[in-house]
C-alpha cells in the first residue's frame, strides 16, 4: 500500500554517508533541559561539542515529553503521528502507532536496537511487561515509577525489576554494557538512552523549595551549585505582560519568594545534570575502548526546554516561548565536522531522517523533517523552510500552532488569540506585535503559511519560498516576491542598482543567499557556464 | 402518476395565496434546513420531507459533504468554500471551531447587505458561546450556545443577545427539535408580511447524539433522544446491513481503520439501537419540515421560497468497522441528503448527478441574485437543474484537516466512478472503483489496471487540494468533432450521409465512453473497458442518417465519461443542409 511516491521521497532523504560502513547510533536524551544548562557539563563539551557539531538553533516541534519523543521516533510533526499530549485521549504511549517507527526501520536495516530509560508517557501503566515492537533489547522505566530517581521499576526485556540505585548512573552503566557487548560483534547498533534528569522526580531533598517540584541530584553532586544564580534576563518575571494572551496576563508577578524557589529548582537541575555528564564520559570512554568511537554517530539533545521564571512562568514548558521550544543539539561521529557550529534552524523532526540517513535505512512514514547531513557538509546551505511548533492544551491554556522563522515567531491560539514577535528587535519576546497595524501584512502572510504547515505532511512541511535563480550569460538575478536582500558568492560587482537582486558573477559554481522580508533565508546554487570561469 | 395531483395542488396554492399587499420584491426567500449527522439513506424514513420537498422539488441522490465533520462542513455552508479556503479544519484548536472563521464575510452578511432579512435558529459552529455575541450578518439570532445545544430536553438560546433557558414553564415538556421548528415558524410569520425577502437558516441538532439518556440507550455508542411521542417508532426494525458492515477483510484499508477489532454482538446491538433512535429523532424534524412548508404556504410565500434541506455530513453505522462516526472518506460518511424545492427547481425529480454541500451557497446566491465577497468553490445547482441532461465534468474534493476526530489528515477526490484518497501522514492510498465495488470493500490502489487512473487522480488532487474558485471545477478538456463524408461538419448535415462523431481528450481527460443523443434519444453509444489496452485514443461513433431525420434545427449532445470517471456533455446545434 505504501506507494511509489513515498519510496521516491525516501530515496531523496537518503544520501550516501561518508563512511561506507554503517555507523552505530547513540541518542542521549535528557528531559526538560535548556540550552543554557549545558555549560555545566564538561564531558559534553570535550567529548561531543569539541569533537562534533553543535546546532545553535535547534527547536522541538512540540515542547512536551510525549509528543516530542514521538516526533523523535517517527520523524513526523505531532499532527501527523497523532500524539498531541502526554495523556489520553490525544496522547500518551498508546496513542502512537508502533508498526512503523524508527526502531522498526533500523531493525529492518540490520540494526540491533536497544532502549534504556524513560519512554513515552504512560508506558507500562496498562501492561508493564509489554515490550513494543522494534526493540531487540528493552530496559524502559515503567510509569509512574519513571519519576523516581531511586526506586524506579525497569521492564528488562519483559521482566519487571525495581532498583534502589540512582537512575542516571544505572542508565549510563547499562548503555556502557551494551556498548561493550556490541563492540565484540560486527552488528551495528542503535542505542537510545533517555535520562530523567533534569526533570523533577522523587525523592524529595531537604532543601527542596515549597510548591515547586524539583529533580533529585545524585547524593555526590548535592549542593554542588548551591550558590549558582538564575541566569536572569529581561524576560524573567516580565513586568509588562499586557501584550500577551489572556492566560499569561492572568499570571501574577513572581516576586522574590517564588524567585528563590525557582532558583533552587534551577540549581538542583544543574546538579542532576552532572551525573548525566559523567554518563556521557563513561559511554564515550567505552566506545573508545571498544574501538567503536569513530564509527558511532552520537546525538545529544533534550525532549524540550524549560521555564525558570521567564514571562512569569515559574516552571514547565509547552508554551511557544524560546526557553520552552529551544533545546541543545550536539552530534559527533562519521560525517560530522569536529568543533563546528551550525546556525541553521533545525527541528527534532529532523532527528529520525538524520539517523536513517546515517544508517542507510528507509522510513515507513512520510518524513516531515529532513536529514541534517547536508548542513553538516555545507555550513552555508540554507533550506528556507519554516519550522512548525505545536502546543497541547493545558489546564488554563488553549492549544496552539506556531511558526518559527529566523526572524519571527507567530502563534495562533485555539481561543483566537495571536502572538507575533520580531526576534531581530525583540529577542526576549517582550512585546507581541500581533495588534500592530504595521505588522498586519507580515502577519497575514505568516498566518497563511502557518495554516499550510499546521496541516502539512512530508514534503509540504519542508516548503521553501518560491524564488528562482535566473542566469543570463554571466549575469545572475534572483526572481520572486518578497526578497529583502541577496548576496552572491563569487560576485564581481555589487548589485546593480538598475537590476536589484542581480550581479555579474564569475567562477565555477554560483551560490546566492537570499533573505526574504519575513526573515526566511534560502540558498540557490547553480553551475556557471564555462565562459564565466575566469 | 404523481404529476396530476401535484399540478392541482400547485394551482390551488396559487389560487389561495393572498394577493400581495405591496410591490413584492421578486427575489425569492431562502430557507435552509440542516440536520446534524444525518445519512443520505435515512431520507425514505421521513414522509413529509418526501411529500413536500422531494415530490415537489428535486432530490440530489449523489450529494457529497466535502469535509465530513460538523464545523468545517458548516463553515462551507456559510461561505461556499472548501475548508482549505475558509480555514476551519477542525471542530476545535487553532485552525478549528467558531473562532477560525472570518465571520465578517459570510453568506448572511452578503444576503443582509443585499436587503434580505437574515434569521438563524438552532445550533451554530462548534465552540460558539454567549461571549461571542451575535455574529455579523444576522437580523434575527436564535442560536444555541454550543455547550447548551446537545440535550434534547434542556437547552439554552441566545435570543437576539439575551440568554434564555428552555423549556420554559409554560411549555415544560417542550422538545429541542420542536422548539427549533416553533421558533422558525414564528420568524417566518414575522418576516413574511414585509416586502423584503428573508433568509432563514434552521440548523437542527437531530439526529446528533445528545442527552438525556433514554432507558433503552446502549452503553456505546451515544445516541440522540427522540421526542417522547416518537420513542420506539422504529423499534423492531432491523438495520439494513450493507456488505461492508463489520467488514471482514480490512487488509486493503489504511491503519486508521484496519487495526479496529470486529464488533461483538453487544456492539452491533448498540449500533442498531443508535440507528433506530436517530430515525426516531428525525421524525420530529420531519414534522418540522411539514410545519415550515405549512407556515410558508399560509403566508403566501411558499411558491417564492427556495427550500434547501441537507445535513452537515453523513454518518457511519458499523460500515468498515466504524462504530458511530464520520470524518472518514467512505460513502456513508460523505454522502448527505440534499433536497431542493422552489422557483427554478423541477418538481418530483430524483437527480443522480454529482453535487456537494459546497454548491449550496452558490445556489442560494444565484437564486437571490446577490454577489459573494469570497471566491466560491462550488457551482449553482440551479444551472444544473435548468438542463437535466447536462454534465459539467465535475469532481469533488474530500478533505480532512489536521487530524480531526483522531483520523489523520487526508485528501481525496470523488468522481462518478472513483474515490481516491491520499493518507498523507502514513503514505497510504485508497482507490475504489465504485462501479465494480460500490461498497468500497477492496481498494484497487496500485493495481496495474488502475495505474493510469490513479496517476491522473493524484495529479488532479494536487491542484484540487489547493484550488480556489473556478479552478475547483474546471471541466475536462474534451474536443468534439463531427465529420460527414470525410469532411468537417459546419452547422448543417446532409441527411443522406450520416455523421461520424469523434470525441478526443488527452492525458487525464481521455474519454472512455460516450453516448450520442439527438434530442433526448440516445442514437449512438461507444465505450471501452479500462483494461482494454488496444482502445483508440479517440472515440468514434457512426450515426445513421435515419437518426438525424429531424425537422428544423436540432441539438446533438455527446455525453462522455473520462477514464477517471468524470462526465461531461458537449452540445452542437445542427440542421439539415438545404
Amino acid at each position: 500500500m505504501i506507494g511509489a511516491t513515498l519510496l521516491a521521497a525516501a530515496s531523496l532523504v537518503i544520501a550516501p554517508v561518508a563512511s561506507a560502513e554503517r555507523p552505530n547510533v547513540i541518542v542521549l536524551m535528557t528531559d526538560d533541559q535548556t540550552m543554557e544548562s549545558t555549560r555545566v557539563m564538561p564531558a559534553l563539551r570535550t567529548e561531543l561539542v569539541e569533537a562534533g557539531t553543535t546546532f545553535d538553533r535547534s527547536f522541538v516541534s512540540n515542547a512536551l515529553c510525549c509528543p516530542s519523543r514521538a516526533t523523535f521516533l517517527t520523524g513526523q510533526y505531532s499532527h501527523n503521528h497523532g500524539v498531541l499530549d502526554n495523556d489520553p485521549p490525544d496522547g500518551g504511549y498508546f496513542r502512537l502507532g508502533k508498526r512503523e517507527w524508527l526502531p522498526v526501520w533500523l531493525q529492518r536495516a540490520g540494526y540491533h536496537t536497544v532502549h534504556v530509560g524513560k519512554f513515552l508517557n504512560r508506558y507500562g501503566i496498562r501492561s508493564p511487561t509489554e515490550v513494543p515492537p522494534g526493540w531487540d533489547e528493552w530496559y524502559a522505566s515503567v510509569d509512574p515509577s519513571t519519576y523516581r530517581f531511586t526506586g524506579y521499576t525497569l521492564n528488562e526485556n519483559g521482566a519487571l525489576n525495581t532498583y534502589g540505585g540512582y537512575s542516571t548512573d544505572d542508565y549510563a552503566a547499562r548503555a556502557v554494557s551494551v556498548v561493550e557487548r556490541m563492540g565484540e560483534t560486527r552488528t551495528p547498533f542503535f542505542l537510545s538512552v533517555a535520562f530523567l534528569a533534569p526533570h523533577s522526580g522523587a525523592p524529595g531533598d531537604p532543601d527542596d523549595p515549597r510548591g515547586l517540584a524539583t529533580p533529585s541530584p545524585a547524593p555526590r553532586h548535592r549542593d554542588r551549585f548551591a550558590h549558582a544564580r538564575l541566569p536572569g534576563g529581561p524576560a524573567i518575571d516580565e513586568p509588562d505582560v499586557s501584550d500577551k494572551p489572556s492566560f499569561i496576563r492572568s499570571r501574577p508577578p513572581i516576586g522574590a519568594e517564588r524567585r528563590a524557589a525557582i532558583e533552587e529548582n534551577y540549581r538542583q537541575g544543574l546538579e542532576s545534570l552532572l551525573a548525566v555528564d559523567e554518563g556521557i564520559a563513561a559511554i564515550v570512554a567505552a566506545l573508545r575502548t571498544e574501538g567503536e568511537l569513530e564509527r558511532t554517530l552520537i546525538v545529544f539533545t533534550s525532549d524540550n526546554g524549560f521555564f525558570y521564571g521567564e514571562h512569569r512562568v515559574q516552571n514547565g514548558k509547552v508554551l511557544v516561548y524560546e526557553p520552552s521550544i529551544r533545546v541543545p543539539l550536539v552530534m559527533r561521529g562519521p560525517g560530522v565536522p569536529a568543533g563546528a557550529r551550525r546556525r541553521q534552524l533545525v527541528t527534532n523532526a529532523d532527528l529520525a531522517p538524520t539517523i536513517l540517513d546515517a544508517a542507510g535505512a528507509v522510513p515507513g512514514r512520510p518524513q516531515d523533517g529532513r536529514s541534517l547531513f547536508p548542513l553538516l557538509e555545507d555550513p552555508g546551505l540554507e533550506w528556507g523552510r519554516d519550522l512548525l511548533v505545536e502546543g497541547a492544551a493545558g489546564l488554563n491554556q488553549p492549544a496552539f500552532d506556531a511558526l518559527r522563522t529566523y526572524r519571527y515567531v507567530y502563534a495562533r491560539h485555539a481561543n483566537g488569540e495571536r502572538e507575533l514577535y520580531d526576534l531581530e528587535r525583540d529577542p526576549h519576546q517582550l512585546e507581541s506585535l500581533h495588534a500592530d497595524p504595521r505588522h498586519a501584512t507580515i502577519q497575514a502572510e505568516l498566518d497563511a503559511r502557518l495554516a499550510a504547515l499546521a496541516d502539512c505532511a512530508g514534503r509540504d512541511c519542508r516548503a521553501r519560498p518560491e524564488l528562482r535563480l535566473v542566469l543570463r550569460g554571466c549575469r545572475a538575478r534572483v526572481a520572486g516576491a518578497g526578497i529583502e536582500h541577496v548576496s552572491f558568492r563569487s560576485a564581481l560587482r555589487a548589485s546593480d542598482p538598475l537590476a536589484p537582486f542581480g550581479a555579474r558573477v564569475a567562477g565555477r559554481r554560483l551560490r546566492s543567499r537570499v533573505r526574504t522580508v519575513d526573515g526566511r533565508v534560502l540558498t540557490l546554487d547553480r553551475r556557471l557556464p564555462l565562459g564565466c570561469r575566469r | 402518476m404523481l404529476r396530476a395531483p401535484l399540478i392541482v395542488a400547485a394551482l390551488l396554492a396559487l389560487a389561495l395565496a393572498p394577493a400581495p399587499a405591496q410591490a413584492q420584491d421578486p427575489r425569492p426567500n431562502v430557507v435552509v434546513i440542516m440536520t446534524d449527522d444525518q445519512t443520505a439513506a435515512s431520507v425514505p424514513a421521513m414522509p413529509q420531507l418526501n411529500g413536500l420537498i422531494a415530490a415537489e422539488g428535486t432530490h440530489f441522490e449523489q450529494a457529497i459533504a466535502s469535509f465530513p465533520l460538523c464545523c468545517p462542513a458548516r463553515a462551507t455552508n456559510l461561505t461556499g468554500q472548501y475548508a482549505h479556503n475558509h480555514g476551519v479544519l477542525h471542530n476545535a484548536g487553532p485552525f478549528g471551531g467558531h473562532d477560525a472563521l472570518d465571520h465578517t464575510n459570510t453568506l448572511p452578511v452578503w444576503l443582509q447587505s443585499a436587503g434580505y432579512r437574515t434569521m438563524h435558529v438552532g445550533r451554530y459552529l462548534n465552540g460558539y458561546e454567549m461571549v461571542h455575541g451575535i455574529p455579523p450578518g444576522w437580523s434575527d439570532w436564535h442560536a444555541n450556545p454550543h455547550s447548551a445545544a446537545f440535550n434534547y430536553s434542556s437547552w439554552r438560546v441566545n435570543e437576539n443577545g439575551v440568554l434564555r433557558s428552555y423549556p420554559r414553564p409554560e411549555r415544560p415538556d417542550e422538545y429541542l427539535t420542536d422548539f427549533h421548528t416553533r421558533r422558525a415558524v414564528e420568524l417566518i410569520d414575522q418576516a413574511a408580511p414585509s416586502p423584503d425577502p428573508f433568509f432563514l437558516s434552521l440548523w437542527y441538532v437531530a439526529p446528533h447524539r445528545g442527552g438525556p439518556r433514554d432507558i433503552d440507550d446502549p452503553l456505546s455508542p451515544g445516541t440522540p433522544s427522540p421526542a417522547p411521542r416518537h420513542r420506539d417508532a422504529f423499534a423492531g426494525y432491523a438495520m439494513p446491513r450493507a456488505p461492508n458492515f463489520n467488514e471482514r477483510n480490512m487488509y486493503d484499508k489504511p491503519q486508521v481503520v484496519a487495526d479496529r477489532p470486529r464488533f461483538t454482538p453487544e456492539r452491533i446491538a448498540g449500533i442498531e439501537e443508535n440507528w433506530r433512535q436517530e430515525l426516531e429523532s428525525l421524525l420530529a424534524v420531519d414534522e418540522g419540515v411539514g410545519q415550515i412548508v405549512e407556515a410558508l404556504r399560509r403566508s403566501g410565500e411558499l411558491e417564492n421560497t427556495l427550500i434547501v434541506y441537507l445535513s452537515d455530513n453523513g454518518f457511519m453505522h458499523g460500515e468498515h468497522r466504524a462504530l458511530a462516526e464520520k470524518v472518514l472518506p467512505y460513502e456513508p460518511s460523505v454522502r448527505i441528503p440534499l433536497l431542493l424545492r422552489g422557483p427554478g427547481v423541477p418538481r418530483g425529480r430524483s437527480d443522480g448527478r454529482l453535487a456537494a454541500n459546497v454548491d449550496v451557497p452558490s445556489t442560494i446566491l444565484d437564486a437571490a441574485d446577490v454577489p459573494p465577497n469570497r471566491l466560491l468553490d462550488g457551482r449553482s445547482l440551479l444551472q444544473l437543474l435548468a438542463d437535466p441532461g447536462a454534465e459539467p465534468g465535475r469532481d469533488i474534493l474530500i478533505e480532512n484537516g489536521n487530524g480531526a476526530n483522531g483520523v489523520p489528515t487526508y485528501r481525496g477526490i470523488r468522481t462518478y466512478r472513483f474515490l481516491y484518497v491520499e493518507h498523507r501522514t502514513t503514505g497510504e492510498y485508497e482507490l475504489y472503483d465504485l462501479i465494480e465495488d460500490p461498497f468500497q470493500l477492496e481498494s484497487v490502489d496500485g493495481q496495474e489496471r488502475y495505474r493510469k487512473v490513479q496517476r491522473d487522480l493524484a495529479l488532479r488532487l494536487r491542484t484540487l487540494k489547493r484550488c480556489a474558485g473556478a479552478i475547483c471545477h474546471t471541466r475536462p478538456r474534451l474536443a468534439l468533432r463531427l465529420r460527414s463524408e470525410g469532411r468537417p461538419v459546419r452547422g448543417c448535415v446532409r441527411r443522406a450521409q450520416g455523421l461520424s462523431v469523434i470525441v478526443r481528450g488527452f492525458e487525464r481527460d481521455r474519454p472512455l465512453s460516450a453516448d450520442v443523443l439527438v434530442g433526448r434519444r440516445v442514437v449512438g453509444r461507444v465505450g471501452f473497458d479500462l483494461l482494454d489496452r488496444g482502445r483508440p485514443p479517440a472515440l468514434v461513433e457512426r450515426i445513421s442518417p435515419r437518426a438525424l431525420r429531424r425537422r428544423g434545427p436540432f441539438r446533438l449532445r455527446v455525453r462522455a465519461e473520462t477514464e477517471d470517471g468524470r462526465r461531461y456533455t458537449l452540445d452542437r446545434t445542427l440542421r439539415a443542409c438545404r
